[in-house]
């Protein structure tokens, strides 16, 4: 294309400096995927791993495999992984893989066809069988495969300390009034002054 | 005198449309320009380009030092122009609306309020300061649309049409304004409107078919377009015979028995001998008109002139 | 000029009704969402107490309370930002900031602002209200701030996409319909992924509402953060781009 009017050419230079930002963007994002920073401002660290558990997989210097007998589309597959990428955080080498039991049905112990849902648990040589994985039950597994003489006896996990509301009745319906009939009528009242106002004009 | 806007062989397509065709011309101080030419002729396109509305295709415009492609903040700076619809937000009062037109054209905080009383004044706003736009007539909006183009105290004053769409009353003003506007700055006004260019303009141009036809000092141009003819009403009935012995006489078309239309030489005016002619015969004068060209017939002679 | 522009803007919404009445409306809305969530928790939280790792009152009141307000605004930014560029072009008053010494980038920023003002005015309004839990009990100020940010952030990305609508549409109606079609695509684009243990991180990645729940969590992701001032940053890039080719009229 051959521009010879200063609005062709104007529009070619907008057009160009625009896909330089984009590319710019682009390679940000894409730069913003290689150093990730995370941060967890909740109160109790409820989406971090606790002191306890980041203290149990010190010990662990192997590679920990962790294998999961969910059925495939289940929620629960999805609250694994993210459970497991915390530990991950702290430690590189673990890893988890699905199977779905209705495929390997004879892998399972025949004890367990009803429920279905299992987890094993290996390091090492050692193998440990979970019917239920959370933090909780995943750090107590990994202390007994440690060796350290100081083991933590008890594992406890991060809670959420806001759990208590003390509302009477009589507040709650003032927090009704307050918020459905106060606060709006308040709002309109003033559009509409505002409004008679400056039309008056 | 200094020169404000230098337009340099600008052009404007659209597509394969050519709208404005290799137009030069300057503008300076004091000097009222007026864009003479019929709807469509390319004067909107034009003022678009000069207020930086509008990228042109070809060709540069100097803004006092600044061309506008490079430098367009500067130029627009020196810049009131007031398009042919004023850009006006009606959910506003005049003063809220003319505030933040002094702010968006960076006129500092405290000289606002100054600028702010002496634009309604001089466009007549004070009456109607605190009224919401909207409420207002089309002649005040207009007035808001120049006020708005004044606000900043531009050096240059572009004005697309601006007596559109009014009443007689508020055409004179105006103009008035124009007029008075013109002694510290310069201003262009677009118009097809010949009487208004002779009116209020210093200088003329005539745009036809995006090409530049004519460019002219008003009064010459004036002088170029008169006619040789005359329209003569009476009370009485017209005896053509003693017309046509006067000198200078060249041709009389009879219109009715007491209207005829008279051509003469350019070099004899007979006006005068015609009024005492009919004082003589006691036809009753009522009317004695010289016929001027309209614009049309104007550019139609002017095609011509240049063709031949 | 920017700020001007802005706060022009900004006026403009409170001088006539509509910003009010909308202030009304999604206070009646919001409000009763919230209600309801503080009756829920009331109900259950005797039971919640025994359980280990049970959600607590941000959990169950905050977060699906800043959730509710994510679907409000998704369905309130088209209206708010239709008539941003689109009228001014209509009735002709584009020409008065195309004749200022002012960039496209200071018009498209600054009507930019002057509408997400109105959107974090209202923002505020929902931020404020879990507030009044302080009343009968704590909440986790960390997460609450998490909550806020997200939505701050989400409401920025809503408008910034709107802004571009209306810089491209002839009419304000199209304009609000295209703004809601993007966004309800961004919006639930991860929805099939959601439930499959290996989704498509690129899919993923583009969901406006994936991102908003990972910062609604309390854990702050420089992905999810970045995620957003990116999204913005690229629809206003566009918008100023439009204006200015709208400006040389091919």
């Amino acid at each position: 294309m051959i521009i010879h009017s200063i609005h062709q050419r104007i529009s070619f230079k907008n057009s160009l400096a625009t896909i330089l930002i984009l590319l710019l963007i682009a390679l940000t994002s894409w730069i913003s995927n290689k150093y990730i920073y995370q941060v967890d401002i909740s109160n109790s660290s409820t989406n971090s791993l606790t002191l306890e558990s980041q203290k149990v997989i010190k010990y662990l210097p192997e590679s920990i495999d962790i294998t999961a007998f969910i059925e495939k589309g289940q929620s629960l597959r999805i609250q694994i992984i993210k459970l497991i990428n915390l530990y991950k955080i702290h430690k590189k080498n673990i890893s988890l893989n699905f199977i779905d039991p209705e495929e390997y049905s004879d892998q399972v112990d025949a004890d367990n066809k009803s429920t279905k849902i299992v987890f094993f648990v290996n390091y090492q040589n050692h193998t440990k069988k979970l019917n239920y994985l959370d933090e909780h039950s995943l750090t107590q597994a990994l202390i007994e495969f440690t060796n350290a003489n100081d083991k933590i006896k008890e594992v406890t996990i991060n809670e959420s300390e806001d759990r208590v509301l003390n509302f009477s009745e009589k507040q709650i319906f003032a927090l009704n009034l307050f918020y459905l009939l106060l606060l709006p009528s308040v709002f309109i009242i003033l559009g509409l002054i505002i409004r008679q106002h400056r039309k008056s004009k | 005198m200094s020169t404000l806007i230098e337009v340099d062989h600008l052009s404007r397509y659209f597509g394969k449309v050519c709208a404005v065709n290799d137009i030069s011309f300057t503008l300076e101080r004091g000097q009222v320009l007026g864009f003479l030419g019929i709807n469509g002729a390319g004067k909107t396109t034009t003022l678009q380009m000069l207020s930086g509305n509008l990228a042109p295709s070809n060709g540069n415009i100097k803004i006092k030092d600044f061309t506008i492609i490079n430098n367009p903040i500067q130029a627009k700076q020196c810049i009131g122009y007031l398009p042919d619809t004023p850009p006006l937000y009606k959910d506003l009062t005049v003063t809220e609306f003319l505030i933040y037109c002094a702010k968006i054209h960076g006129v500092s905080k405290h000289e606002i309020k100054k600028t702010l009383e002496n634009v309604l004044q001089r466009c007549a706003l004070i009456s109607v300061k605190n009224r919401l736009i909207s409420n207002l007539s089309k002649g005040y909006q207009q007035r808001i649309g120049i006020a708005q183009a004044l606000i900043h105290n531009p050096d240059i004053i572009i004005l697309d049409e601006p007596t559109v769409g009014l009443d007689p009353l508020q055409i004179k003003e105006i103009r008035q304004l124009i007029k008075k506007l013109s002694e510290d700055h310069g201003i262009i006004i677009s118009t097809h409107n010949l009487s208004e260019a002779e009116e209020v303009c210093s200088q003329v141009q005539i745009i036809h078919k995006g090409c530049l036809i004519v460019k002219e000092r008003i009064t010459e141009l004036m002088q170029s377009i008169k006619q040789c003819s005359l329209l003569i009403t009476t009370k009485k009935p017209i005896d053509c015979v003693v017309l046509n012995a006067i000198d200078g006489v060249n041709a009389i078309e009879k219109i009715s028995d007491y209207q005829v239309k008279i051509n003469y030489l350019d070099s004899l005016d007979p006006t005068q001998s015609i009024i005492q002619c009919s004082l003589l015969n006691n036809w009753a004068l009522i009317e004695v008109t010289p016929i001027k060209k309209s614009l049309e017939e104007i550019f139609i002679s002017y095609i011509d002139k240049e063709q031949s | 000029m920017i700020l001007t522009i802005a706060a022009q803007e900004f006026k403009s919404h409170f001088i006539s009704p509509l910003a009010w009445i909308l202030m009304a409306v999604l206070q009646i809305i919001l409000g009763y969402l919230f209600l309801t969530q503080v009756e829920t928790f009331t109900l259950m939280q005797d039971k919640l107490l025994n359980i280990t790792g049970a959600p607590g009152l941000t959990d169950v009141i905050i977060t699906p309370l800043f959730s509710n307000a994510g679907v409000i605004f998704l369905l309130v930014t088209p209206l708010l930002t239709m008539r941003v560029i689109c009228d001014e072009r209509r009735n002709k008053t584009l020409c008065l900031l195309f004749s200022a010494p002012v960039t496209n980038s200071d018009i498209i920023l600054g009507k930019y602002l002057g509408t997400l003002g109105l959107m974090w005015v209202i923002v505020i309004l929902v931020g404020l209200m879990p507030f009044t839990l302080l009343l009968g009990g704590d909440i986790d100020t960390g997460k609450f701030f998490a909550n806020g940010m997200a939505l701050i952030l989400l409401v920025a990305a809503f408008a910034s996409t709107g802004i571009l609508m209306s810089t491209l549409a002839e009419h304000p109606t199209v304009a609000a319909i295209s703004t809601f079609g993007i966004l309800i695509v961004l919006w639930l684009l991860n929805i099939n992924q959601t439930m499959s243990d290996k989704p498509n991180e690129l899919i993923q990645g583009l969901s406006l509402l994936y991102h908003y729940q990972n910062i609604q969590t309390g854990l702050i992701d420089s992905r999810d953060i970045i995620y957003f001032l990116l999204y913005i940053c690229t629809f206003i890039v566009l918008s100023i781009y439009c204006l200015a080719n709208q400006r040389l009229q091919k």
